[in-house]
């Protein structure tokens, strides 16, 4: 049993050493989000709203100045909306179908919450966010954002990805 | 998603995976709060969170004092028990969710906003997804039995569940020192991180003390959509332009050499 455990130790060790190289670069907010498969995504919306489909469009639209690129379709991007009801959130995203490793996604979901309202630019700044976090974009605040242009900040309603945000999905993806 | 917060974490959650199928072993979920899948006896559910749910909540709080005047309840308390809560969602509304119900001990009750306070209460966390892979809502982890500290809650419109004001809100204290649950590079997070309870909890005791009221800084409510504002609301015409290529915010360098 020692040695089998020492085995795993080792193999444990140099598996986090091995893996650690390859993401060490990145900066502040970009490697917070979930990190995509590749950089050719395709999005499909199920049953969505009108807000939800705009959301949806213009986040995929904001996906498209970036580094990756898009098209409809199933097994990258799935895209829900509902009154999922006053739990406190507008939307999130998170991944349902990690590779072997668990250091990239598959199919990334994002769900917006229509419990709320929001205004036809909220809806869409909603949907640059969310589609930010599945390229692996976290989130930005006032003091690395001074020009409040990102869709990434969480107390304002930005609609676009500035150039920082760009730079960090080229380097996080 | 695995709890990743850099590069170092995904690669020791990778290592895990390798350790364990190298070593021959299988990894078990079960646990008290979880259940086990032997013999289908009852469904899969991890006993701790290895995903992380990002997202844009209701609020985002940049000071402490906005956090203590935005929520509606502020108690100390301390973790009793935490088991599976309710089930919501639906596989058309993107997939089933699982709260934790976490039950407190309220040692003492600091603000209520007219809301009753009992000795014991149980606040959601999250959670687990329909397969009962767990995960955790941004930065807030899962509290542990014996836990103690400071939580800033609200309920929900039907009143009937008693939840964080956002995952910034709780704020642990572990060896006489606080942890927050906020963002670790957001603004919150410093103000709160690594301070004496007593300090913070005087701060506290200053912010609510009637003497400052009208100092407290209290963000705007949400408001629920009716039923036509949830599928369209009209253009607003609100326009931004889209930015340009400056990087003159503040922000770190370009994050050069890339990962790929």
């Amino acid at each position: 049993m020692k040695s089998s455990r020492r085995l795993m130790a080792v193999v444990a060790v140099s598996a986090a050493l091995a893996l650690s190289v390859p993401f060490t670069a990145h900066a502040g907010h970009d490697d917070n989000g979930t990190d995509p498969d590749n950089r050719n995504q395709a999005v499909k919306g199920f049953s969505l709203t009108t807000n939800g489909t705009k959301a949806m469009n213009h986040g995929k639209s904001q996906l498209e100045r970036s580094v990756i690129t898009t098209s409809w379709g199933g097994g990258d991007i799935e895209v829900y909306d509902s009154n999922y009801g006053d739990n406190g959130w507008h939307g999130k995203a998170d991944c349902t179908d990690w590779n072997a490793l668990w250091t990239s996604c598959d199919i990334m979901r994002v769900r917006f919450n229509t419990y709320q309202y929001k205004t036809a630019s909220q809806w869409k700044s909603l949907g640059c966010h969310e589609f930010g976090h599945t390229g692996d974009l976290g989130h930005r605040s006032r003091s690395n954002d001074t020009d409040n242009n990102s869709c990434m900040r969480v107390e304002i309603w930005p609609q676009y990805y500035d150039q920082h945000d760009l730079n960090a999905i080229k380097a996080g993806t | 998603m695995k709890v990743k917060s850099g590069g170092f974490l995904r690669a020791l959650a990778a290592a895990a995976v390798i350790g364990a199928v190298a070593a021959g072993i299988a990894t078990s979920s079960a646990s008290a709060e979880g259940s086990s899948s032997a013999a289908g006896s009852s469904a899969h559910r991890d006993a701790h969170p290895e995903r992380v749910v990002h997202g844009r909540e209701d609020f985002s709080f940049s000071t402490v004092n906005a956090l203590v005047g935005t929520s509606p309840v502020l108690v100390r308390g301390t973790v009793l028990s935490a088991e599976p809560g309710r089930k919501v969602g639906s596989a058309e509304d993107g997939g089933i969710d699982q709260a934790r119900n976490v039950k407190l001990r309220v040692d003492a009750v600091m603000k209520n906003s007219g809301y009753e306070v009992p000795s014991t209460i149980t606040v959601e966390e999250w959670g687990w997804d329909g397969a009962g892979n767990a995960y955790q809502m941004e930065h807030l982890t899962w509290s542990q039995v014996g836990d103690t500290g400071y939580f800033f809650l609200d309920k929900d419109v039907m009143l009937t569940t008693w939840r964080y004001v956002s995952s910034q809100g709780r704020v642990l204290v572990k060896d006489g020192l606080t942890k927050s649950s906020a963002d670790p590079e957001g603004p919150l997070f410093p103000l709160i991180e690594g301070r004496t309870n007593t300090d913070f909890y005087a701060e506290l005791k200053r912010l609510l003390d009637p003497a400052n009221a009208g100092q407290l800084t209290v963000l705007p409510q949400p408001v629920p959509a009716n039923g036509d504002q949830q599928n369209e609301v009209p253009d607003d015409g609100a326009s931004e332009p889209v930015p340009d290529d400056s990087t003159n915010d503040g922000s770190e360098p370009t994050p050069y050499p890339s990962s790929t």
